[in-house]
């Protein structure tokens, strides 16, 4: 009765805490007096739900991939399956998500990039003051006077 | 003397409660002790203002916070699905979250009708025979609850000649694209016409609101469906 599920379920299944929280949030808004709760099952069949929703999302994603004679699908493609198959109101938010992802990253690979040009710079430096007194990588040990030119 | 000149003097340590951190030095004679309270002071001005920002951000990672590992693992469960951009799952999960959302709304819709307090697995089931747009979810659908949903509409609609309603698939399919009907996935099949129903006009909507009347969770007769797992053995 309460199976609780212990087959092996050959489909990955979306975290039940994860969707169970968005669903009780969005009833929270739903009704203001008094809890809505949900049942065990009807928390599996969001779940499921949700997994075939990324089966069909992705496939229809693919699919112009595929029609861009591209390997790889990429953000547009998923954008794009979105109004095939019929979710224009999920677009904007996406949209701005997506914004919002590629401004961090663009921040860490500046600061990255930054880092790394850096480090090159400081390994050009190094040998070229082998004229005594600037090796101060090296030598730090000997700042007390001691170093030899 | 009076003592309640409050001292600007270093050299007098005033009455009064001291504030947390010493005043601030005169620049001549500051000493190594001051220099690294300043220090902290300053790194821990940033650090709480950086984590400001990061609870500010929270909110932004609470969108994404189905995990996007296993999210792939899904989409790769299609072996038609090769590789994926690494902003690729970052879009579905939010879509997905979104989609629970709306999911939940219709849901609970149902359960309002029905003036119960629990969504119960029907509520779904009939958010998804309801909307148009959920039809690729018809398979997960326990056959009873199509055709108790379709009897209130074919009573409108009048029945076909199987009792069961026909389905439209979306329009605009543009050539090759998405998949179609039922479960086909990743392949842009001809429309397979066994799970199938009607989207009727909105007019349509309003009678079956009303008179819609006992829907209460009594399925699960093993009326089973193409996904296994979901089978909730109630």
């Amino acid at each position: 009765m309460e199976s609780e599920k212990k087959v092996v379920s050959e489909a990955e299944e979306l975290p039940r805490t994860i969707v169970r929280r968005v669903v009780k949030e969005k009833l929270s808004n739903c009704s203001e007096d008094g809890d809505l709760s949900v049942h065990k099952d009807a928390l599996l069949a969001f779940s499921e739900s949700a997994r075939i929703f990324i089966h069909y999302l992705s496939a229809t994603a693919n699919d112009i991939c595929r029609e861009s004679k591209r390997q790889t699908m990429n953000a547009d493609d998923v954008l794009k399956a979105l109004e095939e198959i019929e979710f224009p109101d999920f677009l904007n938010p996406l949209k701005a998500s997506l914004d919002e992802f590629r401004r961090k990253n663009a921040g860490k690979k500046a600061g990255a990039a930054k880092e790394k040009e850096e480090k090159k710079k400081r390994k050009l430096e190094e040998p070229s003051h082998d004229s005594g007194g600037g090796e101060r990588v090296e030598n730090e040990e000997d700042q007390d006077g001691t170093g030899d030119a | 003397m009076e003592n309640n000149q409050a001292a600007a003097q270093s050299s007098s340590y005033p009455p009064q409660p001291t504030p947390p951190l010493p005043p601030p030095p005169p620049p001549s004679s500051s000493t190594p002790f001051h220099h690294l309270l300043q220090q902290q002071q300053q790194q821990l001005q940033m650090f709480w203002s950086y984590q400001r920002q990061e609870i500010e951000q929270v909110n932004d990672f609470k969108n994404h916070q189905l995990p996007l590992a296993r999210i792939k693992k899904i989409m790769k469960a299609d072996e038609d699905v090769r590789m994926i951009s690494a902003e690729a799952p970052i879009l579905f999960a939010k879509a997905c979250e979104l989609f629970i959302l709306e999911l939940t709304i219709r849901s609970w819709l149902h359960a309002e009708e029905n003036k119960r307090r629990t969504l119960q697995k029907n509520d779904i089931a009939a958010a998804i025979t309801r909307t148009d747009i959920f039809d690729f979810l018809v398979d997960i659908v326990p056959r009873d609850e199509i055709k108790e949903e379709a009897a209130g509409l074919g009573g409108i609609m009048g029945a076909t000649a199987s009792g069961v309603p026909y389905y439209y698939p979306p329009m605009g399919q543009p050539a090759g694209g998405g998949p179609h009907g039922g479960m086909m996935i990743g392949r842009p099949a001809a429309v397979d016409p066994t799970g199938v129903y009607v989207q009727p006009p909105s007019n349509a909507w309003q009678s079956v609101w009303q008179s819609h009347a006992a829907d209460d969770g009594s399925y699960g007769s093993g009326a089973s469906s193409g996904q296994g797992n979901l089978d909730g053995q109630s």
